[in-house]
Formats: structure tokens, sequence, C-alpha cells
């Protein structure tokens, strides 16, 4: 058996050395014979913003005689250790695809509902050798293997990477693969390799992963003009959005559609919180464009969050249950489609093309000399604090007045109030010191997601009884599915009484005096009362 | 882990010739084996194409049974490792007679090797000493290799005696027909038979065959180099009987 595997890479000064001279020289150098040859294509996959490469994994797909052998390897490891691998049918494109295994279950977190789509194609072509000694005993295994990569849009355009040698040591010989180990390394200048392989693949094409990011992480610096900062947010927001559009338009997952929407939200919300920093003209102009494609993109994303909480729903059935529920789900995903027909029409058209070329050419000027607005010139920090201040001071109005018998509505409020607090921390994080952020957003995230869980859960109970009536008016849907939609609703009020119960702790721990004193210290007692909505 | 003794006290009964083939389709059906050539001759090994040496000799081997895997050695298969023979081994018997507890020699010495492999196949010296005694004590299956003569069934019925004089835990006996030669009469008739006194043999038997001799000039298992071969054959069948005797 193997008792250890050592890659050595030959990407050096050799790399430029064909496999068959490398082989070559393995047969001359080492008297290796060659033993077989091959070729294989494995195809690695990732989310469109790099979950696995973000958690030191790399899930590769191999083609093997009309099945698909998976693969999941570690790839910060110093072995490169394969952790699961699994055989499907084909090439999965949501973890939920998969059966029921180890790999599915490393993989669900990671990826959620984000699609796999291929990042990179490698050809290897691989010769099996072996070192015998004078009895024609093997005493030493090497797998010499030559990697091509492409992109998977065009698997023609071939990039060589270099030549991997895996020297397979056998149990009881362990000289033999020290030796040919010292050989290989001074002699044909090869390198031991962790994690090398994956970087030099992408390298070869011209690609790196990693680098898709929808967080706003803008630097600014606190004397920097307002109208400066505002535009630098506002491009990087409109990068956002051009980033996920043909992810959107193709509906490959729900989040290229949730990040373009989230990018849209904050541009408006930049507009409706920070007035007289953007002359008023450009502001009416584009924010009515935006506000457009909110209004496009909504129907969309309302039923992509209905279908996710449905699926998480579903989950937790029997099998039985489950499949009263078809009917609705099947309902469900014909609506979501001619939803997204209508947005992806919107999105191809002419005056959102002008939107983003206008939008983009604004952004792209640099701002006047003369200020014309009333607080363009403003020092950026002075506004955020001013804002922040104000809006935190706002929230804490609104739930103090909410009590157990409070309308959804004044919840609802509330919500939308944080959504703003929570832009404007992130917009101008990089004014304030790190560490306050970061446990202002954390509190105020479980705050949020305690008022949006909320909402949402309002939003779908009374979408669920409309979606009834309109299945009542189709007819053809059986009266079990409509007694199981009931339960859905029953436990629609369930989770909502949960969220309402949880309410008082989340808005304590956001009001509690060492976050208020956060607020205080870093955004209180501003003097420009300025920038008002 | 498994363990199968392959032991006659006869010799050139294909014991050899069984220990290989069987540990090779063992590991070729996946299984984790080890083969242990107990036999100072050497044979499994020279099949093997390894040295028969082991570091220290049987001295470190019995009193650092800790480091039994240290000798350990691949073969040329996958799952397939050994334990390759030593001259030394003939002295087994003296360094053992010496030890306080000599029936437990081979327990202690396989050991540390039991979570490493599924099964392993001890090549026996053909003798009745301590030393297979030790092996009776902890083997879970006796593969005994009979030819299908008068004299060979007494040999089986001596190891009965043996076996009813141990003090210690009995393994499977399991005899089965080894070099039957069809053209021959005595052969036939005693193969032909299933039940030989207190024994019930095996329902695969071994054809004595040019091919099985073959494997000194082709240093191979034969379902390497004679895949379709009647006495390969009769190997696979004889693997998957002893599989599901020892339930594994």
């Amino acid at each position: 058996m193997f008792e250890s595997t050592r890659r050595l890479a030959v990407f050096g000064s050799h790399a430029t050395a064909p496999l068959d001279g490398i082989v070559s020289w393995l047969v001359q150098e080492l008297g290796a014979v060659a033993i077989s040859a091959s070729s294989r294509i494995v195809t690695f996959l990732d989310t469109f913003d790099w979950r696995c490469h973000d958690n030191d994994l790399a899930l590769s797909c191999e083609a093997v005689a009309g099945s698909c052998s998976l693969a999941l390897t570690l790839t910060a490891s110093a072995t490169g250790t394969t952790v699961q691998t699994l055989e499907t049918p084909r090439a999965p494109r949501f973890a939920r695809e998969l059966p029921e295994s180890p790999l599915r279950q490393q993989l669900t977190p990671i990826l959620d509902v984000r699609a796999l789509l291929p990042v990179l194609q490698v050809r290897y072509d691989t010769r099996q050798m072996a070192v015998r000694d004078h009895e024609a005993k093997t005493v030493l295994r090497i797998v010499a293997e030559e990697a091509w990569a492409a992109p998977p849009t065009h698997p023609g355009e071939e990039a060589r990477v270099g030549v991997t040698l895996s020297l397979l040591a056998l149990r009881g010989y362990p000289k033999a693969a020290r030796k040919a180990a010292k050989a290989i390394q001074e002699k044909l200048g090869a390198v031991e390799t962790a994690d090398g392989f994956l970087a030099a693949a992408f390298g070869a094409i011209g690609r790196a992963p990693g680098g898709y990011s929808a967080k706003l992480d803008v630097a600014l610096a606190p004397e920097m003009r307002a109208d400066q900062a505002l535009n630098a947010i506002f491009s990087k927001l409109l990068d956002t959005m051009e980033q996920n559009e043909a992810g959107t338009i193709a509906d490959t997952d729900p989040e290229f559609l949730h990040d373009f929407r989230v990018a849209v939200r904050r541009s408006r919300s930049i507009f409706s919180q920070i007035k007289g920093v953007l002359p008023s003209a450009i502001a009416a102009k584009f924010s009515e464009e935006l506000r457009w494609l909110g209004e496009v993109t909504g129907p969309t994303r309302d039923l992509d969050v209905y279908l996710i909480t449905m699926e998480d729903y579903i989950q937790r059935l029997p099998a039985q249950v489950r499949s009263y529920l078809a009917p609705l789900i099947a309902f469900l995903r014909e609506k979501q489609q001619a939803a997204h027909q209508n947005l992806a029409t919107a999105l191809k058209s002419e005056r959102y093309a002008r939107f983003v070329q206008q939008w983009r050419a604004y952004l792209n000027t640099p701002v006047p000399q003369h200020v014309e607005t009333p607080f363009g010139a403003t020092a950026v920090a002075e506004i955020a604090r001013n804002r922040i201040w104000r809006t935190f001071r706002r929230a804490v109005k609104e739930g103090i007045a909410i009590s157990a018998q409070s309308p959804a509505c004044q919840l609802h409020e509330l919500r939308i109030t944080c959504k703003k607090l929570r832009y404007l921390l992130e917009f101008f994080q990089s004014l304030f010191p790190k560490d306050d952020m970061k446990a202002l957003v954390t509190t105020l995230k479980a705050l949020q997601d305690n008022l949006g869980s909320f909402q949402d859960l309002e939003v779908q109970r009374a979408k669920l009884v409309q979606l009834a009536e309109e299945m009542l008016a189709l007819r053809g849907t059986p009266v079990r599915t409509f007694f199981a939609m009931g339960q859905l609703f029953a436990s629609f009020e369930q989770r909502q009484q949960a969220d309402r119960e949880e309410f008082q702790s989340k808005f304590e721990a956001f009001i509690r005096a060492e976050q208020s004193e956060l607020y205080r210290r870093n955004f209180g007692g501003a003097a420009v009362t300025a920038a008002e909505p | 882990m498994k363990i199968v003794a392959i032991y006659n006290v006869k010799g050139g009964v294909g014991k050899t010739t069984a220990a290989v083939n069987l540990a090779y389709l063992a590991a070729r059906d996946g299984l984790r084996t080890l083969i242990w050539d107990l036999d100072p001759q050497a044979a499994a090994t020279f099949y093997f194409r390894i040295k028969p040496k082991i570091k220290g000799g049987v001295k470190r081997l019995v009193h650092e049974g800790k480091e039994a895997g240290d000798h350990v050695r691949a073969t040329d298969f996958e799952h397939l490792d050994m334990l390759p023979a030593d001259l030394s081994y003939r002295k087994m018997e003296l360094t053992l007679s010496s030890e306080k507890k000599p029936d437990r020699l081979i327990a202690r010495i396989v050991k540390p090797l039991a979570t490493e492999y599924d099964a392993l196949f001890i090549d026996c010296p053909p003798s009745i000493s301590l030393v297979t005694e030790s092996v009776f004590a902890r083997a879970d299956a006796l593969l005994v290799p009979v030819v299908p003569t008068t004299l060979s069934l007494r040999t089986l019925a001596q190891l009965d005696e043996v076996m009813a004089a141990l003090s210690t835990r009995k393994p499977l006996v399991l005899p089965f027909f080894s070099m039957v030669d069809n053209r021959k009469a005595l052969h036939k008739q005693i193969a032909g038979q299933r039940r030989h006194g207190a024994h019930d043999f095996l329902a695969s038997a071994i054809p004595c065959a040019s091919s099985v001799e073959r494997m000194g000039v082709e240093r191979n298992p034969l379902c390497v180099f004679a895949r379709t071969s009647a006495a390969a054959k009769a190997f696979q069948q004889l693997w998957s009987e002893l599989r599901a005797r020892l339930g594994c």
C-alpha cells in the first residue's frame, strides 16, 4: 500500500519541457518504466461569489462513463486532501440537487441558494510510471500529469499549466522515494506543491479566483468632500448592479437579483437620506430611474423569497404532506417565471441601457470646483455623523413606542428606519473605528433579522390567501393542497408570534447603555443639522 | 482483522500457492490485506519479488512486537502488503521456548497491525511446533491443503490430535483438496467425497496444473498471468467460499 504521496510540480525552469521530455528524463535518470497513459477532463465548479474558494475548498467534477464523479478537496491543506467524493448522474447546479451524502451536508451551508457554475476546465494528460529494483519489484510509483487549463466557456483555448509529478512511496521502500524526490528537485527544478495548482491553473487562463463581493467597502477620508464621497459609493453600487446583471437576466440563482436589488435600494437610500449634496436635477432624474428598477425587480424577488421560504419549510414536513404542497410550488414557480420574464425585458430595455450609461458618465465626471449645492463641499464625516445620529434616535423613539399590542405596520415602520440606519453605517464605516462599527452592525443586524422575519411572514400570510384565491379560481387544485396551505398559514402565524416575543429582547440589546454610548460617542453632538430629508 | 493460516504438517502440498493467490484475491476485492511468510524457505516472499529479510531478524520481531509494521513491505498490488520471510524464522522455536507465554507470541506480534488490515494470511512452515501452535491460538481459520492420497488424509488426523491437546481457543479448520490430478483414480475417488473422518472439505478443489508451476517463473499470482486457467478459477471459487465462511 502507499505510505505517503509527495507532489512535486514542474512549474519552474523546466516548465516549458513537455510531458514527453519529462517522461524520458524519468526513464533515463531514474530508470523508470512507463506503464500506461491516459487523459481526463476535470471541471471545477464554484459560485459566482466564490464560496468554495473562500472556504479553501475546490469542487471538481469529472465525467466518467455517463455519470459525474464529484470531489471536494481542501485546497489549503499541505497535501490537497480530498475530503468528500460522490457519484452523481450529472453535475449539480444547486446543493439541493445532490443526493443525501456527507458532501451535500458539507456544501449546503456554504452554497446556500447559490448556483454552481463552471469556473475552470483542466485537461490532464497522465502517465503512470514505476521504478523497479533488480528483481523487477516495483519500489516507487510515479504519476506524471500535464495540466492544460481553459475557460469553461472557451474549452478550446487551452493554456499549459505545467507538469505535476506525484511520487507514491510504497510501504517499506522509503529510500527509493527519497532518492527520486531529490533528483527531481535538484535536476528538474521541481518544487513541492500544496495549494499551488489551482492558482497556477487560474493564472494560466488569466483569471484569479475570488474578487467578487457585494459588500460595501468604500474607503473614505473624514475631510473628503461629501459630493465626492457619495460619487464613490454610488460608483461601487453601480459596479455591483452591472456585475449581477447577466445572472439576473439568466435567473442563474436568486442571489444575483438580490445583490442587484440591494445595490439599487442602497443607491435610492442615499438620495432619500442625504439631500443637498448632489444637484437636485441629478437626484430627481436618477432616483426616478432607480425607483423604476426597484419596481420592475420587486415581484420576482418577492416570489424568490417565497419559494426559498417554502423550500425551507417543506424540508421539515413528512413526505406525504410535502406532495400535497407540490401544486402550490408549481404555481409559484410559474408565477416566478412570468415575473422574471418582465424583469428580464426591463433589464434588456433601451431605458435601462441609457440609465446605466448616463449614470456611469455622471459618476465618472470629476466633481466641480465650485460647488452649487448647499452641502456638496461639506466634509463627509460631518454629514455621516449627523445622519446616523438622527436616524438612530428616530429608531429608538419608534421602538420604545412599540408594545405587544402594536399593529404590524408599526413594526414595519421601525424596520424601515433600521434599514436606513444600517445602510448609513455601511456607507460610512471607513470613517469610524472598525470595532465600534462592527459591534453596532452586529446588534442592529439581530434586530433587523427579527423585524424582517416578522414583516416577511406578514406579507407571506397575506400572499398565501391571495394565492389560494387565484388557485381556486383556476380550478383543478386538489382540496388537500388547500388544507396543507392552511397548515402553512398557521405555521407562518406561529413563527410570527415567536418573532414578536423575541422583539423586546432584540430591541433592548439595541438600546442598551453600551450601544447608545457607542452611538453618542461616534456620532452624537454633530454641529451641522443640515442634509435633512 | 480476520486471520487465515494456511497450514499442513506435510510439505509440498500447495500451501504457499494457496496463500499467495488467496491473499491476492482478497486484496483485489478491496480488503486491506497482509500476507506473512512465516516459512523460512521464503517461497511466498520470492513470488512477490521481495527480499527475504527482516531487519534484526526474529529477535527483533519477537521482542519488539510493536514494530511489526516497520518490516511490512508493499507488494506490486493494490491493497496487498507483505511481512517477508527471514532465515532467522527457523530459530523462532528456540526464542519461543524461553518466552513466558509462547502461545501468545503470534497474537502479540500481529496486534498493532489489526487496525491497518482487514485480512491477514499466514503461510505457515510445515511442522508441528510452538510457533504453529501459537498461530493456531490466534487464527480465525486454519486452511489446510490436502492432496487426495491416503497418507495426506492421515496428516489431517494428526492435526486433530494436536488441536485436541491445545488449551487455547481453536480456529475453524477448513480442509480443501489441493493438487488434484483427475487422471489418477485414487485422487478422483478421494476428492469425489466431501466428508472424510470428522471433516467436511470445502467444495472448491485446486487442480494439479502446469500453470501453478509457472508461478515460480512468472513470480506473480496466477490470476495475474493466467487469469482464465482452471487453477486460477479454482482459487477464485475457493476465495469466495472462504470469504463466506469467514463472514468478511
